[in-house]
């Protein structure tokens, strides 16, 4: 039995192991840095981690927007099933043009860091022409956009202010500028390029790729600032660091198995039938007796009977219903069925268009060059780029045969002399050849309004193309000042508002 | 032996002797047995300086002697000196110690008594008979037992006899309506499912709310073991969350600690309340051996059925061609939805008909798909007790199959505890539970169609001849190509739910040991050391030719999963209950080390080389192999005290500081106390109010602090799919922060237990308000920032609230009783501010990933209840008669698309349950009924079955029947094979339009003079139910398919009989007891197609509010035997 002042003793004996634990604890808690150390992932990768990344999803993401618009909204695809984009109701899917760039722009900003903080300049020239090109992509579509505070959370710039479109093309730091310093990174360059998906680290195509690019931006502002647009072209086609050929153009070659497929490989049948060839493509392409419509699109009568003969049909944009032939073979592989030999590439920018850039900036006197020879080279480069040696000889659809390329070019409704209209012949050709790069034939169209075509039927848009997109709910919700200064900025935010681009 | 398994009939006998009662009772049977043999062993040693006092202790009431009253030598300082038992009558004879000042005399069922010494001989002692609804023990944090009066908080416990008989799978489900305040949401996710619990709403923006759970000291976390979203972000497969695992035949009892007050003492993880669940043990059984055995057979059947329409099969806009399945155009061949021809017996060529037959509807293919449900659970329990031993072990066999073909559950559970007491100072105990269960099959209850059966039910044609689809695989082609009614979009529901299966099996491993020292009569030290340990496997398996797999080309995942979590527990409680009669504490300190483990393998095979070989091994595409290890501790130090005044009133105070690993080191303790007072008013104050039996205050001030995820401090790199050899690094578009500080919860509640006539009537009332604030949230980002979000400390969120608590026993014969409870609870969340500039946060950014448009988000709004269902509203007519009517264009809804708009919260105004217990002999009779008012919930299967066209749409007031006025263009004329009538040119000659009307949506257009008139353009039905309901396939258009989420549920109905111990016992048994039951019995609502008692699972979180393509719910009912040896 313990008497009161022993239990005193005892209690404060008790309290002392408290405080003890107490310092215990305290101390137990040093290996929390330990404990708390990511084991799953790093915190820093080398550049050769970031260039797949940055050109994987920032090509998938033109791929499926080239799918999903830029082939319907110029019809040389239609959309026969979730329609508004036939239907130009383009409230409500502004974000999958806007979503995926941004968030490729990550990864091409964490290429750019890693590159510098590396001291790897052709790493460093790859991150900038990345970047040129899809924020070209970004305010071609949308007009103003963030642009120099974007991609800066990470420095706590949470609500980016929108640039001018002007001032993204032309400013100091714009587009073009870094297109410029890009290639001058590259051509100089004695850094080895490691992780380079596209052209498997030849940092030259990658100049090319650069000064190609810039041929399309300076183009794309032509009649905005004509004359310093000629001379940009000028002196980029006399420098001469541009495409050769085919192998040249800016074109992922994908693998053979998922995920690094191209992007409609992992569709779901019904919805890979989402999208048709369209009339309008089926047409131009059968009256030209054009092979590229075999690539593009697969018979209607898939799989054929050995007597049977292949027979397209284009699927009329905006039609309720109608049969439509499905995309070619090298788009998705139908369990059963025929399947290519070679699978779509995702294109940033092919040599056929740069040399279709060169016909009509030759054209419009803009450069020195022979708008013919280009013409010519663009046809061809277009369709060697699907294997023109396989394709030639061949008998089009309408049981004319070819035996060679210039066979094809001989025709009137290809021919480049017979033509009345020279621009108008250059932007078909080109119109074809754009085929799933990106939006890049409709902001063709949209500058040219070459070739011309009739507005879908059954649009709910007053018989009007669309121009733009909508930005995105987010900014509204999310950078909600910018976004409001933004919309009064170019007279508030439709799809039918002239950007500064296409202004008068 | 357990008493839950007497009859029911004499449980109250049995309460009253189940020897718990407040909390100085607590210590009682140890000293009680101290007392005994000090008393032996002393006898000796006072016999010669001790006098003999001798007298009786009785029932004061009665005035009956009390048998085997305990009376107890207290020095001055309140240390015990031994004591000595009455004997049968009560009678004493004392030889009481030089250096006793008072004695304490106690016996079971009575208050114990204090009397100052001297003794004369002949005193009578009179004990109070405690009285019985008094004695509520219930259990708190850290395992001690108090006596209800004397807590300042609400606790709500519930008996095993409240849960007794056919288990539900999910242990949780049971609690549903019976506790004030805590909302239970089962959901028809099939087999495993989980249940959303929440106590006093819903406080957290990052959408954790699960209560922590705590089985016998040990804290397991509810979460859902479900990482992920299985195979694409619209999965629904529901593995169940942690607690379901329990075997319910164990529990002895389940306290629900009702908001922080109740739990500060456990840690950041109680900040949502705690739920205590406490196993079966022999301590409290009877001496000796006894064998108790349980066995349930419970069948199931769906409760719910959409409202299938039978009046228009397959096709669109009235027309229908079947060829081969595998044109969308053509004539709608391959088209599935149920927009084609009235089924009127005309002769159309069909799937699998050979030619022409009859169109005609197949009213009970869905009915007919799903088979009764079976489960069948045997339980035996072996319990040991002597007086300073036990032992309890117990064995438990579940089979359930599900509603869906081929989907099962099986589990077993062996639990093993017992306890023992050396030299009357230590006592040892422990216990574990080994359960170890899985699934065939678990079926996917999402909208995806890999495997979902309710995807394809969303669409299936009405003309479709189920049994036509049982053999599920093309003849020719066993194992490589599924056979469907068409081949562009939904999957076989046959061959999904025998091919695409998702298994798993888990082993779980819970147990804790326990050493107890009395180290003074006054003192005691407790350690303790538990450890939860899961370990599972998880395979989802799709079939080559599955549609929603990669290129069609199948797939296989297997994901291994890993957790445990030990903690080790010092507790040193000094406890002094005789310092005065007026004044009793105890005071206790601790310590607690927490350590966590996690791991995820998950391997995934990219379509298939060799069919049905799932194995990763077989892929066609790169083997993807993910891995996810995680790290936590949290280091704690707690006290509490207690402290009584006259047994009345009663001042509690906890405080605890942690240390967690998770949180950046110089920010990483965070201190929360805790403060209680409650007084017995009765007890303190005479009323003279004879219909007052017992009158209690209560109030309560609580903190709780809170942690985060580990490695949120440092921005890391996500492993992108390698590209060929190529490593492919992204940068997480979540940004993590190295700034981060604890979270804090506080919380204030008052209330009151009155008691009245006896006993006979209980209203207990409890008012709270809780503010979480510096929440460790990820503020969402503009995509323009490069990321999706940042974490970050912010908002502040207030649930204020009331709960209520009635019981009363209106009859009380002698063989007939009818008791009512009854309890009520409201709650009002709102968000009181987000971050900086932040109006409105993404709980859930984007519900349904699948789907395009502008998305349904749940999202917390500042000055709005937390979780808001928003989405995109049409233009509406903001003024004048027509106001709030919707604007119509070319006779379509417009959709508003500029505005993303609240459709409401999903969290009711309040919730209640109503339970009756009728007794008459032998029989006991309960029916339950609970339900919801209020709130609201989106549902998916809706809005996308009257897409479908497949119902007929009257059970939504808005929109009303879609039958009727159906358009139909130019409708085919049939041949003689039942396909489409042509000329010679193959072109197909049309028939005569039917003029059979058309829709004309309800709302208004613009008029010629821009002004408002009634909309009278007549549209396809199809393209008007399409807008209104899913905005086409934006499917952004929250507020048509959003319903007031109102129910009422006949839960529970059980009858027992309790066989006659005579005739039980003739046949060598102790008892018998038979029960019929019935759960989920009535469903009462006017939520169109759905049971609204429904959640979606996203990103590993239970999410209200929106309902997902869920498999209808179901009303079980069986018998449940029990009996014991």
């Amino acid at each position: 039995m313990l008497s009161p002042n022993q239990k005193t003793m005892k209690n404060i004996r008790n309290w002392a192991a408290m405080l003890l634990l107490t310092g215990l604890v305290a101390s137990c808690t040093d290996g929390y840095d330990t404990v708390n150390t990511n084991p799953n992932q790093p915190t820093e990768v080398g550049s050769e981690a970031l260039v797949p990344s940055a050109v994987r999803s920032s090509v998938n993401a033109h791929a499926n927007m080239s799918y999903l618009v830029g082939n319907n909204i110029t019809q040389l695809t239609a959309k026969t099933l979730r329609r508004e984009v036939d239907l130009y109701q383009w409230n409500s899917f502004n974000n999958f043009v806007w979503d995926p760039l941004y968030e490729t722009l990550r990864d091409v900003e964490s290429l750019h860091t890693q590159a510098l903080a590396e001291g790897n300049t052709a790493a460093q020239g790859v991150a900038l022409v990345l970047r040129s090109w899809v924020y070209s992509t970004l305010t071609d579509a949308y007009g103003d956009i963030p642009y120099t505070e974007a991609i800066g959370a990470d420095d706590d710039v949470l609500f980016p202010a929108y640039d001018t479109q002007e001032d993204i093309y032309l400013g100091p730091n714009g587009l073009i500028a870094t297109l410029d310093e890009a290639a001058g990174l590259l051509a100089s360059s004695s850094n080895t390029l490691n992780g380079d998906i596209l052209y498997g680290g030849d940092t030259e195509k990658w100049e090319r790729l650069a000064n190609a690019l810039q041929l399309r931006m300076w183009l794309r502002v032509s009649d905005k600032v004509p004359s310093q647009a000629a001379s940009g072209l000028q002196a980029l086609y006399s420098e001469g660091r541009l495409m050769t050929d085919v192998s040249d153009g800016g074109l992922l070659t994908y693998l053979s198995t998922a995920p690094n497929q191209f992007p409609t490989f992992p569709l779901k049948i019904g919805d890979f039938d989402a999208v048709n060839i369209s009339a309008r493509a089926v047409d131009s392409l059968s009256n030209w007796n054009d092979p590229r419509l075999e690539i593009y699109a697969r018979p209607a009568n898939a799989p054929l009977a050995a007597d049977e003969t292949p027979n397209y049909a284009g699927f009329e944009n905006g039609a309720l219903e109608g049969g439509g032939s499905r995309l070619g073979y090298r788009y998705y592989n139908y369990p059963g069925h025929a399947t290519s030999q070679e699978m779509a590439k995702g294109i940033i920018m092919t040599h056929a268009e740069q040399e279709f850039i060169l016909a009509e900036a030759a054209q419009r006197g803009m450069i020195s060059g022979d708008a013919k020879a280009h013409y010519n080279a663009g046809v061809l480069s277009s369709m060697l780029q699907y294997s023109a040696e396989t394709l030639f000889p061949y008998t089009s659809v309408n049981g004319e045969t070819f035996a060679t390329p210039a066979d094809y070019l001989a025709q009137a409704s290809v021919d480049f002399d017979s033509a009345e209209d020279k621009l108008n012949r250059i932007a078909a050709q080109k119109w074809v050849a754009l085929y799933f790069t990106g939006l890049e034939p409709w902001f063709d169209w949209r500058r040219t309004g070459l070739p011309a075509f009739e507005p879908s039927i059954n649009n709910e848009n007053g018989d009007v193309v669309p121009v733009r997109f909508r930005y995105p709910g987010d900014e509204l919700t999310l950078n909600t000042a910018n976004y409001q200064a933004a919309v009064s900025r170019i007279g508030g935010d439709n799809i039918n508002n002239a950007m500064w681009l296409v202004q008068d | 032996m357990p008493y839950f398994l007497k009859p029911l009939g004499t449980l109250k006998v049995k309460k009253k002797n189940h020897y718990m009662s407040s909390f100085k009772h607590f210590f009682r049977p140890i000293l009680l047995g101290l007392g005994i043999i000090l008393s032996i062993a002393s006898t000796n040693a006072f016999a010669q300086d001790a006098e003999l006092v001798t007298g009786q202790v009785v029932d004061a009431e009665t005035q009956q002697g009390v048998l085997l009253a305990t009376i107890l030598f207290l020095d001055g300082a309140g240390e015990s000196l031994g004591g000595q038992t009455t004997d049968a009558e009560g009678f004493y004879s004392l030889e009481i110690p030089e250096t006793a000042a008072r004695i304490r005399v106690s016996a079971v069922g009575y208050n114990d008594l204090f009397v100052n010494l001297p003794l004369q001989d002949g005193d009578v002692l009179e004990l109070q008979a405690e009285v019985e609804l008094l004695d509520d023990l219930v259990v708190t944090a850290l395992g001690f037992k108090r006596d209800q009066k004397s807590i300042g908080y609400s606790v709500q416990t519930l008996d095993a006899q409240d849960f007794s008989s056919a288990k539900e799978t999910n242990l949780v489900n049971s609690i549903a309506g019976k506790v004030a305040g805590v909302q239970i949401t089962g959901s028809s996710n099939g087999v495993a499912a989980s249940s959303n619990i929440t106590i006093r709403g819903e406080s957290s923006l990052t959408g954790n709310n699960q209560p922590l759970f705590v089985v016998n000291g040990l804290p397991i976390t509810n979460g859902l073991t479900s990482p992920g979203d299985g195979l694409n972000g619209s999965s629904t497969i529901d593995f169940g969350n942690a607690a379901s695992i329990i075997n319910p035949y164990d529990i002895e009892s389940i306290s629900v600690l009702k908001g922080p007050a109740a739990a500060a003492l456990y840690g950041t993880r109680a900040g949502d309340g705690v739920v205590l669940i406490t196993t079966k043990t022999g301590q409290n059984a009877a001496e000796g051996v006894s064998v108790d055995f349980t066995s349930d057979l419970l069948l199931s059947t769906i409760l719910k059925t959409p409202d299938f329409q039978n009046t228009f099969g397959a096709g669109a806009y009235g027309r229908r061609d079947y060829e081969t399945g595998t044109q969308y155009f053509g004539t709608y061949d391959a088209f599935g939805e149920n927009w084609g021809p009235r089924m009127d017996g005309r002769m159309v060529r069909q799937y699998k008909s050979g030619g022409p037959a009859p169109f005609v509807p197949q009213e009970d293919n869905f009915t007919g798909f799903f088979d009764t449900g079976v489960k069948n659970t045997n339980n035996i329990a072996l319990t040991f007790n002597d007086r300073t031993s036990n032992f309890r072990m117990s064995f438990m066999r579940m089979d359930q199959q599900g509603i869906v073909p081929n989907s099962d559950l099986t589990r077993n559970s062996f639990s093993l505890n017992g306890g023992t007491t050396l030299r009357q100072r230590v006592r040892i105990s422990g216990n574990m539970n080994y359960i170890d269960g899985g699934s065939d099959n678990v079926p996917n209850a999402g909208y995806d169609e890999s495997s979902s059966i309710m995807y394809g039910w969303m669409w299936y044609p009405r003309n479709l001849d189920i049994a036509k689809l049982e053999d599920y695989w093309e003849p020719g082609q066993e194992g490589t190509q599924q056979a469907n009614h068409e081949s562009l979009w939904t999957n076989n529901p046959y061959f999904l739910a025998n091919e695409n299966t998702n298994s798993y099996q888990r082993q779980r491993f819970i147990g804790n040991l326990q050493v107890e020292f009395d180290i003074t009569s006054n003192l005691t030290a407790r350690f303790r050391s538990s450890g939860d340990i899961n370990n599972e496997a998880r395979q989802f398996r799709r079939a080559i030719s599955t549609r929603g797999t990669s290129g069609e080309r199948g797939s296989y995942q297997e994901d291994e999963l890993y957790f445990k979590e030990t903690n080790q527990e010092f507790l040193l409680t000094y406890s002094d209950r005789d310092v005065t009669k007026d004044f009793n504490f105890e005071v206790s300190v601790g310590a607690n080390a927490m350590r966590q483990e996690a791991s995820e393998l998950r391997s995934f095979a990219d379509g298939l080389v060799v069919p049905s070989l799932f194995n990763i091994g077989n892929s066609l595409g790169d083997i993807s192999t993910s891995q996810y290890k995680q790290e936590k501790e949290i280091q704690s130090v707690f006290g509490l005290a207690e402290i009584a005044f006259q047994d009345a009133i009663f001042l509690n105070v906890t405080a605890r500081n942690d240390w967690s690993s998770t949180l950046p080191s110089d920010n990483n303790s965070y201190f929360y106390p805790s403060v209680s007072l409650t007084a017995a008013l009765t007890d303190l104050v005479d009323f003279d109010a004879p219909w007052l039996s017992f009158a209690n205050v209560r109030a309560a001030y609580a903190e709780v602090g809170g942690d985060t995820d580990p490695y949120n401090t440092r921005n890391v790199f996500n492993y992108g799919n390698v590209w060929g050899g190529q490593f492919v690094a992204t940068e997480s578009p979540l940004l993590r922060n190295p700034n981060l500080k604890p979270e804090s919860t506080t919380s204030i509640e008052l209330g009151t237990d009155l008691r009245f006539l006896e006993n006979r009537l209980r209203v207990d009332f409890t008012w709270y308000d809780i503010r979480s604030k510096d929440q460790i949230i990820n503020l969402p980002l503009a995509k323009t920032t490069g990321y999706e979000a940042k974490l970050i400390n912010a908002g502040e969120i207030q649930n204020q609230g009331v709960e209520l608590l009635v019981s009363g026993t209106p009859i009380q014969k002698q063989n007939f009783s009818w008791e009512i409870t009854a309890n009520y609870a409201k709650n009002t969340s709102e968000v009181v501010s987000l971050a900086d500039g932040i109006e409105s946060y993404l709980i859930v950014a984007d519900m349904y990933p699948a789907d395009g448009g502008q998305d349904l988000s749940l999202e917390a709004r500042v000055g709005e209840p937390l979780g808001q269902l928003i989405g995109l509203d049409f233009k509406r007519v903001q003024s004048g008669p027509y106001k709030g009517e919707i604007i119509h264009e070319n006779g379509l809804p417009v959709v508003n698309t500029g505005e993303k708009v609240s459709a409401g919260t999903y969290q009711p105004d309040f919730t209640y349950g109503f339970g009756n217990t009728f007794r008459w002999k032998d029989f006991t009779l309960f029916v339950q009924f609970d339900g919801r008012v209020g709130g609201n919930i989106f549902s998916r299967t809706h809005t996308m079955l009257a897409s479908g066209g497949g119902i007929t749409n009257k059970d939504d007031e808005r929109l009303g029947s879609i039958l009727v006025g159906r358009v139909e263009l130019p409708p085919l004329n049939y041949d003689a094979n039942g396909q489409p009538a042509r000329d010679a040119n193959g072109n197909i000659i049309w028939g005569d339009p039917v003029n059979s009307g058309s829709f004309v949506g309800p709302g208004v257009m613009v008029g010629p003079n821009g002004e408002f008139v009634d909309n009278d353009v007549e549209v396809a039905t199809r393209d008007y139910v399409y807008r209104y309901y899913n905005n086409i396939f934006n499917r952004d258009v929250i507020t048509t398919g959003t319903y007031e989420n109102t129910w009422v549920k006949l839960r529970e109905m059980r009858l027992t009989y309790g066989l006659p111990n005579e005739i039980a016992e003739s046949v060598g048994l102790k008892y018998v007891n038979v029960s019929a039951v019935g759960r989920n019995l009535l469903l009462f609502t006017d939520v169109p197609s759905i049971d609204p008692e429904a959640f979606s699972i996203r990103n590993g979180r239970i999410v209200q509010g929106f309902e997902s393509t869920s498999l209808p719910s179901t009303r079980s009912f069986g018998l449940t035997v029990n009996f014991g040896l």
